[in-house]
C-alpha cells in the first residue's frame, strides 16, 4: 500500500449535493424500513396479509417491495464495483458480515432442502452448501460486490417467494412429523421483517459507500430498526390488550352532573348503585366498582380483585422494603467485605432466581396453618414479600455501594456517628436507587399467580370485597399469637392475575371479554404503582440535585 | 550559604553541635549521614506549649510501613505546612491527628499523638469529642447533597447542639435563631457569607469548587474546632480559587491552628509558618521554620526535594 500524497476528489471535506447512489440506497432504505413496519403491522394481525389495497394484497406489495430493494441493492453493488459510482469499498465483506449472510443461505437452503427433499438427512447438506456459499462470497470478493450481491440476493428471493405468491395468504405449510402448520398469515410477516432488515443493512452500506463509513451506517440502520422494532412490539403488546380490555372495562359506565343547588335537595333519579356522588358530579363505573354478581343480570365487577392485589403488593412491599434496605444496611455499611458477605449476596441471588412455586408451597405449608389454617390475603403478603425481599436487598446493597465515600469521611471528620451518618446522608442519597429496586419488585409480585393460588385465593369470582380494614386481627399470647375474628386480613381474597387465569382456565368462552378487561385493569393497576415509584424517585432526585 | 548561616537561622534553643551537619553538606549521597543528624534537623523548637505533639508515630497498612517514627511538635495557632513527594506519607500523618485512620481497617498505628497535652490514642478517648476540636478539610470538596444551610449546620444538629427538629419547632424550643446566627458566622469566617448569603437553601453541589471549598471550611468551623487539618485543599482548584483559599487559611491561622498538607511548595512558603518535609519511606526528614527550609535547609535531600533535583 502506497501512502501517496496526491489528493482524490473523495478526500474533500465537505461533500456537495447528494449523489445517485445516496438517493436511491436512501430510497432502498426507507422501503426496506416500510416492508420492516408494515410486516410487524401483520404480524399483529392490525393489517393482515391478504388484505386489498388497490386492486392487489397487502402481501403483494410486499413482496414488490423487496423484490426491489434486493434488485436495487444487488445493482448499486454490481455498479460500484463497474466503478460508476465513487466508494471506498475494503477487500472484503468483513468476518461478521460473512456470518450473519451465511446464517441466512443456512436458513434458506434449510427451509428449501426441506420442502422439496422432505426432513431427511438431505436438507442439514443443502443448508450447509447454501450457508458456505452465502458466506464465501461475501468473505472473498470485494466488499461491493460481495455484500450486496449474498444480501441482495436474499431479499430478491424473499420477495420474489412472496410476489408470486408462493408463500402467499393462503399458503399452508405442515412438514409430516411436525404438529405446527404455519400460515401464510404468519409466514409473509416474518419474511417481510426479516428480508426488510437485511434489505436496509445492505442498503445503508451502499450509502455510507461501504468502507468504514458504509459499516457505521449499516449497523447504525441495523442497531435502529432492531430498537424500533422492539418499542413497536412493546407498544402493540399493550395495544393488543387495550384496545380488546377496553371495551369491557368501560361498559356501562355512567356519569352525569347535578344542575345547581336545588336538586341538592331534589336529585334526579338514580339508580341506588351511584358510588361517587358529589354534590355536583356522579359517576358510576360497574366493572371496577362492583362485585361478580351472582345474579345474570347487570355487569360482572372485579372490584374485590383489584382491592385484593392492590392490598397484597401494600402488604409485600411494608414487610420487604424495611427488611431489605436494612439488611442492605447491615452489609454495606457495617459487615465487612468478606466471605460473610458474599454468601449472603450469593444466597440473595439465588432466592430472587427461586421460582414462585416453591415460594407458594413453602407458603402453604407454613404460613396457612399458623394463619387461622385458611386461605388469606396475610400469607400472601407474607409470601410475595419475601419474594421480593432478594430484590430490594440486591438493589439497595448497589444503590448503598454507590453513595460516594467522601459523604461518609466528610461526616466522621464532623464527629458525627455511623448511624447518624447513614440516616441523614448516606440513606437519602441511596434513596433514588432503593426506590428502582421497588419498582421493579412490584412489576414482579403484582402479575405473580402460582402463590397466590395456594395461599391467598378461594372463590376467583367474589361478590364482596375482602373486609380487610373493617375487623383488624389480633395477637394473642397464645400460639399461633394471632386472633382469627370473621372479618379480617386474615381472610381469603381474590387477585386480579388469579381471576384471569381462572376466567381462562373456566373456559368461559362468551366470558373472555371479561378476562381481557381483567387485564387491562391489571395492567393499569401495575402502571399506577409504578407512577407512584417514578413520582417519588423522581422528588427524591430532585432533593439530591435540585 | 554558609555553616554559620545554618546555626544562626536555626531553632530558638540550638542544642547541636554543628560539626555533623557540616559534614553532611559537603556530602553529596546523603544516606548515613542523614539519619544520624536528622532527630535534630526535625527538633523545631518554639516558645509556648505546642498544640499537637506527636512522638514515635509509626502506622503500617498491612505490610506496608507507611510512617515511620514521625515525633513532631505543632505550635498553636499558626499554619504548619506538610509538604513532600507523593507516598511520602504526609496523608497519612495528617489523617493521624484525628483519628481518621481508624476507618481504614488494614491500618495499624503505633506512638503517641497529644492534643494539648492529651494522649488521643489511649483506651476511651471520645472520638466524637476529639473530631469536633480537630477538624479535617478534604482534597476534593465534599458538600452533602443538601442545602447549603443544611451542610453548616449538619454538624451542630448531629452534636445535638441546635434542635431544629419538628418536635422542637412544635413545642416551641427550636434553636433556628441560634442556627441563623451560626451559619452566617461560619460562611463569614470563611470568606463565603457574600456570595450564598441570598441562595441558603440551594443545593451545595450548586456552587463552584472554590466555594464548594469554602463551604466545607465553614462546615468544619460550625463545630467549633481547635485544630483544622487540611489535605491538598485546593488542589482540585483553579488558581483564582486557590489564592482565595491560600488568603482564608493565613486569616484562620489567628484563631486556630492549622495543619496544611500541600503538593505545591511555592503554596507551602506563601502560607506557613513552618514547614515540615516528608520524603519517601514516610520519614519526616527536616522540620523547621518555612523560610530556613525554602533558604537554606540542612539536609541535602532536602535541598534536593526543594529545587527539583529529586522527588
Amino acid at each position: 500500500m502506497s501512502f501517496d500524497t496526491e489528493r482524490s476528489s473523495t478526500d474533500t471535506l465537505v461533500s456537495g449535493d447528494s449523489s445517485t447512489r445516496e438517493l436511491v440506497s436512501g430510497g432502498l432504505v426507507a422501503l426496506s424500513f416500510a416492508s420492516f413496519t408494515v410486516g410487524l403491522l401483520a404480524l399483529f394481525q392490525y393489517l393482515p396479509a391478504d388484505t386489498p389495497v388497490a386492486g392487489t394484497t397487502v402481501s403483494t406489495l410486499l413482496g414488490a417491495a423487496l423484490t426491489v430493494v434486493g434488485t436495487g441493492v444487488v445493482v448499486l453493488g454490481a455498479a460500484s464495483y463497474g466503478g460508476l459510482f465513487e466508494t471506498e469499498p475494503g477487500h472484503t465483506g468483513g468476518l461478521a458480515s460473512a456470518v450473519f449472510v451465511g446464517a441466512l443461505w443456512f436458513a434458506v437452503g434449510g427451509l428449501v432442502g426441506a420442502q422439496t427433499l422432505g426432513l431427511s438427512t438431505a436438507w442439514p447438506v443443502v443448508a450447509l452448501l447454501t450457508g458456505g456459499v452465502g458466506a464465501a462470497v461475501a468473505l472473498v470478493a470485494r466488499e461491493d460486490l460481495g455484500v450486496t450481491l449474498s444480501a441482495g440476493l436474499f431479499v430478491l428471493l424473499s420477495g420474489l417467494v412472496v410476489v408470486t405468491g408462493l408463500v402467499g395468504p393462503g399458503w399452508r405449510w405442515g412438514p409430516e412429523n411436525f404438529s405446527v402448520v404455519l400460515t401464510g398469515a404468519v409466514g409473509v410477516p416474518v419474511i417481510a421483517l426479516f428480508a426488510g432488515l437485511v434489505g436496509a443493512w445492505t442498503a445503508a452500506r451502499v450509502y455510507g459507500g461501504f468502507g468504514p463509513q458504509g459499516r457505521q451506517t449499516g449497523a447504525y440502520v441495523l442497531v435502529g430498526t432492531n430498537a424500533a422494532g422492539m418499542l413497536a412490539l412493546l407498544v402493540s403488546v399493550v395495544g393488543f390488550i387495550a384496545v380488546r380490555g377496553f371495551g369491557p372495562m368501560t361498559e356501562g359506565i355512567k356519569y352525569g352532573l347535578f344542575w345547581g343547588p336545588w336538586t341538592w335537595f331534589n336529585p334526579p333519579l338514580v339508580d341506588t348503585w351511584v358510588i361517587l356522588e358529589g354534590p355536583i358530579v356522579w359517576f358510576y363505573w360497574p366493572f371496577v366498582m362492583e362485585g361478580y354478581t351472582t345474579v345474570g343480570s347487570g355487569i360482572d365487577g372485579i372490584l374485590p380483585a383489584i382491592v385484593g392485589t392492590v392490598w397484597l403488593v401494600v402488604g409485600a412491599v411494608a414487610l420487604a422494603v424495611p427488611l431489605g434496605v436494612g439488611a442492605a444496611l447491615f452489609l454495606t455499611e457495617y459487615a465487612d467485605e468478606g466471605r460473610f458477605t458474599s454468601l449472603v449476596e450469593i444466597s440473595t441471588n439465588g432466592l430472587w432466581s427461586t421460582p414462585s412455586i416453591v415460594y407458594g408451597l413453602f407458603g402453604l405449608a407454613f404460613f396457612v396453618p399458623r394463619l387461622g389454617n385458611t386461605n388469606s390475603l396475610l400469607a400472601g403478603q407474607l409470601v410475595l414479600g419475601f419474594m421480593l425481599l432478594p430484590l430490594v436487598v440486591i438493589t439497595s446493597r448497589e444503590s448503598l455501594k454507590s453513595v460516594p465515600d467522601e459523604y461518609r469521611d466528610a461526616s466522621a471528620a464532623l464527629g458525627v456517628s455511623k448511624w447518624e451518618t447513614i440516616k441523614s446522608v448516606v440513606l437519602p442519597a441511596s434513596l433514588p436507587g432503593v426506590i428502582t429496586g421497588i419498582i421493579l419488585g412490584i412489576g414482579r409480585i403484582a402479575g405473580e399467580t402460582a402463590p397466590i393460588l395456594l395461599v391467598t385465593t378461594s372463590d376467583p369470582f367474589p361478590a364482596e370485597v375482602a373486609g380487610v380494614i373493617q375487623g383488624g386481627f389480633r395477637f394473642t399470647s397464645a400460639f399461633p399469637f394471632v386472633a382469627v375474628p370473621d372479618v379480617n386480613l386474615v381472610q381469603s381474597s381474590s387477585a386480579l392475575p388469579y381471576q384471569l387465569f381462572a376466567v381462562i382456565g373456566a373456559g368461559l368462552g362468551e366470558n373472555l371479554d371479561f378476562a381481557w378487561g381483567t387485564a387491562l385493569v391489571l395492567l393499569l393497576v401495575v402502571m399506577s404503582f409504578y407512577a407512584v415509584g417514578v413520582a417519588s424517585r423522581i422528588y427524591f432526585r430532585r432533593k439530591l440535585d435540585q | 550559604m554558609s555553616e554559620t548561616d545554618v546555626t544562626q537561622t536555626g531553632t530558638d534553643a540550638p542544642t547541636t553541635a554543628n560539626d555533623p551537619q557540616s559534614e553532611t553538606q559537603t556530602h553529596t549521597t546523603a544516606g548515613e549521614t542523614d539519619e544520624r543528624t536528622q532527630e535534630e534537623w526535625t527538633n523545631f523548637t518554639f516558645p509556648g506549649e505546642p498544640k499537637l505533639a506527636v512522638e514515635d508515630l509509626d502506622v503500617y497498612y498491612g505490610d506496608d510501613h507507611a510512617l515511620n517514627g514521625v515525633s513532631m511538635d505543632i505550635p498553636r495557632e499558626s499554619v504548619t505546612a506538610l509538604i513532600g513527594p507523593s507516598g511520602c506519607g504526609k496523608s497519612t500523618f495528617l489523617r493521624c491527628l484525628n483519628r481518621m485512620n481508624d476507618r481504614i481497617n488494614a491500618a495499624r498505628i503505633d506512638g503517641s499523638v497529644k492534643l494539648d497535652g492529651e494522649e488521643i490514642y489511649q483506651e476511651g478517648v471520645d472520638l466524637v469529642e476529639l473530631r469536633k476540636r480537630v477538624g479535617m478539610v478534604f482534597q476534593a470538596p465534599n458538600p452533602f447533597p443538601k442545602s447549603i444551610r443544611d451542610n453548616i449546620a449538619y454538624g451542630p444538629r448531629k452534636h445535638g447542639e441546635l434542635n431544629t427538629g419538628l418536635v422542637a419547632r412544635l413545642l416551641g424550643r427550636d434553636d433556628s435563631d441560634e442556627e441563623e446566627a451560626l451559619v452566617e458566622q461560619s460562611l463569614r469566617q470563611a470568606a463565603l457569607w457574600d456570595e450564598v448569603k441570598d441562595r441558603l437553601d440551594d443545593n451545595a453541589l450548586g456552587l463552584s469548587g472554590g466555594q464548594q471549598q469554602r463551604l466545607c471550611i465553614a462546615r468544619c468551623l460550625a463545630v467549633g474546632p481547635e485544630v483544622i487539618l487540611m489535605d491538598e485543599p485546593a488542589s482540585a482548584l483553579d488558581p483564582v480559587a486557590t489564592s482565595k483559599i491560600e488568603d482564608l487559611i493565613e486569616d484562620l491561622a489567628e484563631d486556630y491552628t492549622v495543619v496544611v498538607v500541600t503538593h505545591s511548595m511555592q503554596q507551602a512558603a506563601r502560607i506557613s509558618d513552618q514547614t515540615a518535609v516528608f520524603l519517601t519511606g514516610g520519614e519526616l526528614v527536616e522540620y523547621d521554620d518555612t523560610d530556613k527550609i525554602f533558604e537554606n535547609p540542612e539536609s541535602q535531600r532536602v535541598e534536593d526535594y526543594i529545587t527539583g533535583k529529586f522527588g
